[in-house]
């Protein structure tokens, strides 16, 4: 055989040969090859969807969270000011009342300084009469003169002066 | 025995033995040899994949799967990308004949070991036949039969005889670069053989049966690619 020389019956054999060629390497190193990489792009994107899903929960769990914190702060709020509400109100009615006792003590010693001075007064002007009728009785039993009147009354006058003075 | 017998022994291509009316060349046995050590080859690297964990092997031939499908991919466009086996097919072929120089071995005076088979002409010329027949079915069944019939008379009518001529030269051209680079690289190292045995072929033993070899590859892949995506484009 030459160096050139063509043989129909070699060309068919590899054309057949290349046939078989691809369905070796199809077979035994394509096909292995990608059902490692589909199976391996589907498990990340399983891992995918599973991570997403994880994210969305933890962002739910997150959320609710928030919420109930905020809940609990304006809960809480809510406390202070109703706790604030009624200090201030408890506050107001012990005033009130420190304030409407105080009047009434105010009112109470006023009535009873009143009642006192009336009481002082009534007294004077009962000594003052004892004294007058004494004196009366005095001049009467005395029936004495005019030094005698001038010192009457002088004394008269010492003892209300004395009884003003106290 | 002077040097063109010699040389002409080297690039004959030697009939071993036939079954029935089938002439089994050194080229074909060669490639029946070579089919064997790709399935084999096949089935050790791909043993044990996991999805989890990949080992460096796995990860090697994964990394090398998406390479040659991205490259081809490149090649054919977005259009063509259906014929992507069919030109990984023809580089893996090409490729592992070219490369099959490196462990060429003279067993006995009417076979050699891995003598590369796209030394064969007939080997090549198989391959451009399969080439142009891809090219022509896929214009077919992207245009129709009459729209392929028309797609000669394009872009103007003038040019017919050179469209229809080139359903030939297409094939001939791809045929002939191949045969002619590895049969050439084929003399030129075994002149140097002859002239110089020892450590000055080395390196050219590297460029002619490495380089070369997978260039060459890779040209007859790429000029088909270009055909085809030619053929599918509107």
């Amino acid at each position: 055989m030459g160096i050139v020389s063509i043989h129909p019956v070699s060309i068919a054999i590899t054309i057949a040969n290349v046939l078989i060629l691809f369905l070796i390497l199809k077979k035994f190193l394509f096909a292995p090859v990608d059902r490692i990489l589909q199976a391996r792009a589907k498990k990340i994107i399983e891992n995918k969807e599973v991570a997403e899903k994880n994210a969305e929960e933890a962002e739910a769990l997150k959320r609710k969270y928030d919420e109930k914190v905020t809940e609990i702060e304006e809960e809480e709020k809510r406390r202070l000011s109703e706790a604030n509400r009624r200090a201030s109100e408890e506050y107001d009615r012990i005033v009130e009342a420190a304030n409407t006792r105080a009047d009434q003590i105010l009112e109470d010693a006023g009535r009873k300084a009143d009642m006192v001075a009336a009481i002082r007064d009534a007294e004077q002007e009962r000594k003052i009469a004892d004294i007058v009728s004494a004196v009366a009785k005095k001049m009467v039993a005395a029936k004495s003169d005019a030094e005698t009147d001038k010192n009457l009354i002088e004394e008269f006058l010492s003892k209300a002066g004395e009884e003003d003075g106290r | 025995m002077d040097l063109g017998e010699k040389l002409v022994e080297e690039l004959g291509v030697n009939t071993l033995f036939s079954i029935g009316p089938a002439v089994i060349t050194e080229s074909i046995f060669n490639t029946w040899i070579l089919l064997i050590i790709v399935l084999v080859a096949c089935i050790i690297l791909t043993r044990g994949f996991t999805v989890e964990n990949p080992g460096k092997r796995q990860l090697a031939v994964e990394a090398f799967v998406t390479w040659i499908r991205n490259m081809t991919h490149s090649m054919l466009g977005d259009e063509a990308v259906g014929y992507s086996w069919f030109t990984i097919t023809m580089i893996f072929f090409i490729g592992i004949a070219n490369l099959s120089a490196l462990i060429e071995t003279a067993v006995s005076d009417n076979y050699t070991f891995m003598k590369p088979p796209t030394k064969d002409l007939n080997v090549t010329i198989a391959l451009a036949l399969m080439s142009i027949v891809m090219v022509e079915i896929a214009g077919i069944k992207r245009k129709g039969v009459g729209g392929w019939l028309k797609s000669f008379t394009k872009p103007i009518a003038v040019i017919t005889p050179i469209n229809i001529l080139e359903i030939v030269i297409k094939p001939l051209s791809l045929c002939m670069r191949l045969f002619g680079n590895i049969f050439g690289g084929f003399i030129i190292m075994e002149l140097l053989k002859i002239l110089v045995p020892f450590a000055i072929p080395i390196p050219f033993s590297c460029y002619f049966e490495i380089f070369d070899a997978l260039l060459q590859a890779y040209v007859f892949v790429f000029l088909t690619s270009i055909y085809l995506s030619e053929a599918v484009e509107e």
